[in-house]
């Protein structure tokens, strides 16, 4: 045992976080560690370059030609959000999204962040951005061959917007689920087809979600919603909340 | 060779520039390579053609992140794959065990990151040589870590299916992985038995 505990140095343990080995509290306490720990979010990186080369073995396999197609319309959905870089096109969308889902505070969710594996210093932050802080995203990935769902998320507001008009619900009610981690899946409401949804959440169980990247997923109800106040019937989409 | 990863580089940046003609080439050129590295982690194509959409948009929302100097774009481009399969995967696991959701003990999933090159800083001959140094492993071991790679299973898990005790795993596996990255740093493999 002390053996193999002699043998996990940061590098050993950074090797076992990319590949995913590690258990869910011992995985986000390296990211919370890489955040400000510069050699391991370095060896974390090295780790994801090299093991890549298990990747360059694989054999290639031609996709179906219409995945193009729905990759580009999938940018398309994401055109009108801010984007680093893009400071032409995204500020007047970045003007109208800031004021219609308000600010956000980066600090309380900085452990969001970690999904980049980097500190904040590291990157030169964009004038744009450096002004605002960006609101949450889901993107929503469906379980069929739809187009995925984008959420967009105020979390201190509590302000959610999306547009369920992808899902083919037919008939059925589409409602939205937040996936708490290790808890059961808390109805966030039935959405209105076809129609770009605004909903103000209450912010408890998105508080308790805080800091653990939450997730979100559609399901499809009987009209009026899940009878049992869990998702009964299929999951349609799914997808985690992320920075954007 | 060298030719084509500078232009996967030169196509990452301008993506980054947000010029949708240079995405639209850098699909091209990658799309094969990444859907086979998708099938491989999901094995079912419906699923893996959406993790592949995932990974594209990552790439178009992440492009300006990365660097020429940041090593190779492939791997890059790999590493978002590979990863949005495993979450992908992951959640999988979740929604299979829908109804019983509140005690699913794997209803926890912590995303991979994106990869920042940037502060990876490799040396190509260090890429080159893992699977020289895999090879100086038992077989038994390096097949290990590649299924690993392509299954993000936690230990737990790698337990349940193989039927070896968790203990004995974490200390193969770090043994292994100790000797990888020696081996990459060029201080060889001295295989600790």
């Amino acid at each position: 045992m002390s053996e193999t505990e002699d043998l996990r140095d940061d590098g050993v343990l950074a090797a076992e976080r990319v590949l995913g080995l590690l258990p869910a509290e011992e995985a986000r306490a390296v990211d919370d560690r890489a955040r400000t720990d510069e050699p391991l979010a370095a060896e974390i990186a090295r780790w994801q370059i090299v093991f890549a080369r298990f990747g360059e073995a694989v054999a290639e396999v031609e996709p179906p030609s219409a995945l193009k197609n729905r990759v580009e319309a999938a940018l398309g959905a994401n055109d009108d959000l801010p984007m680093a870089g893009s400071r032409a096109r995204g500020a007047r969308a970045w003007q109208v999204a800031a004021t219609a889902l308000g600010l956000v505070a980066v600090v309380e969710f900085g452990l969001l962040m970690t999904r980049f594996g980097a500190p904040p210093t590291e990157e030169p932050v964009p004038q744009a951005a450096a002004e605002t802080t960006p609101p949450y995203v889901a993107v929503l990935s469906p379980t069929d061959a739809q187009a995925p769902v984008l959420v967009r998320l105020d979390l201190p507001t509590g302000v959610l917007r999306v547009d369920p008009s992808s899902i083919e619900a037919g008939g059925r009610a589409v409602q939205l689920w937040l996936l708490p981690e290790g808890g059961d899946p808390v109805s966030l409401g039935v959405l209105v087809p076809n129609t770009d949804n605004t909903l103000t959440l209450d912010l408890g169980p998105l508080a308790e979600a805080a800091g653990t990247l939450p997730s979100l997923a559609i399901s499809l109800e009987p009209p009026g919603g899940s009878p049992t106040g869990l998702p009964t019937g299929p999951v349609v989409a799914a997808g985690q909340v992320e920075p954007l | 060779m060298t030719g084509a990863r500078e232009d996967l580089a030169v196509l990452l940046q301008r993506a980054g520039a947000r010029d949708r003609a240079a995405f639209s080439l850098l699909y091209d050129a990658t799309a094969p390579r990444l859907y086979g590295v998708s099938l491989q982690v999901l094995g079912d194509a419906a699923e893996a053609e959406e993790a592949l959409q995932e990974a594209y948009v990552k790439v178009w929302r992440y492009a300006d992140r990365y660097g020429p100097q940041a090593g190779p774009p492939l791997a890059w481009l790999i590493s978002i794959t590979r990863n949005s399969a495993i979450d992908r995967r992951r959640r999988r696991r979740i929604v299979d065990r829908k109804p019983d959701l509140r005690d699913a003990p794997h209803g926890t999933v912590v995303p991979l990151p994106v990869p920042t090159p940037e502060q990876a800083i490799l040396h190509a001959a260090e890429v080159s040589t893992l699977h020289d140094c895999l090879d100086m492993l038992p077989q038994e071991r390096a097949s290990a870590i590649r299924d690993a790679y392509f299954a993000g299973s936690t230990y737990a898990e790698m337990a349940e299916t193989t039927g070896h005790p968790e203990g004995t795993l974490k200390s193969w596996v770090r043994r292994s992985l100790s000797a990888l990255r020696d081996c990459l740093e060029g201080r060889g493999v001295e295989e600790r038995s």
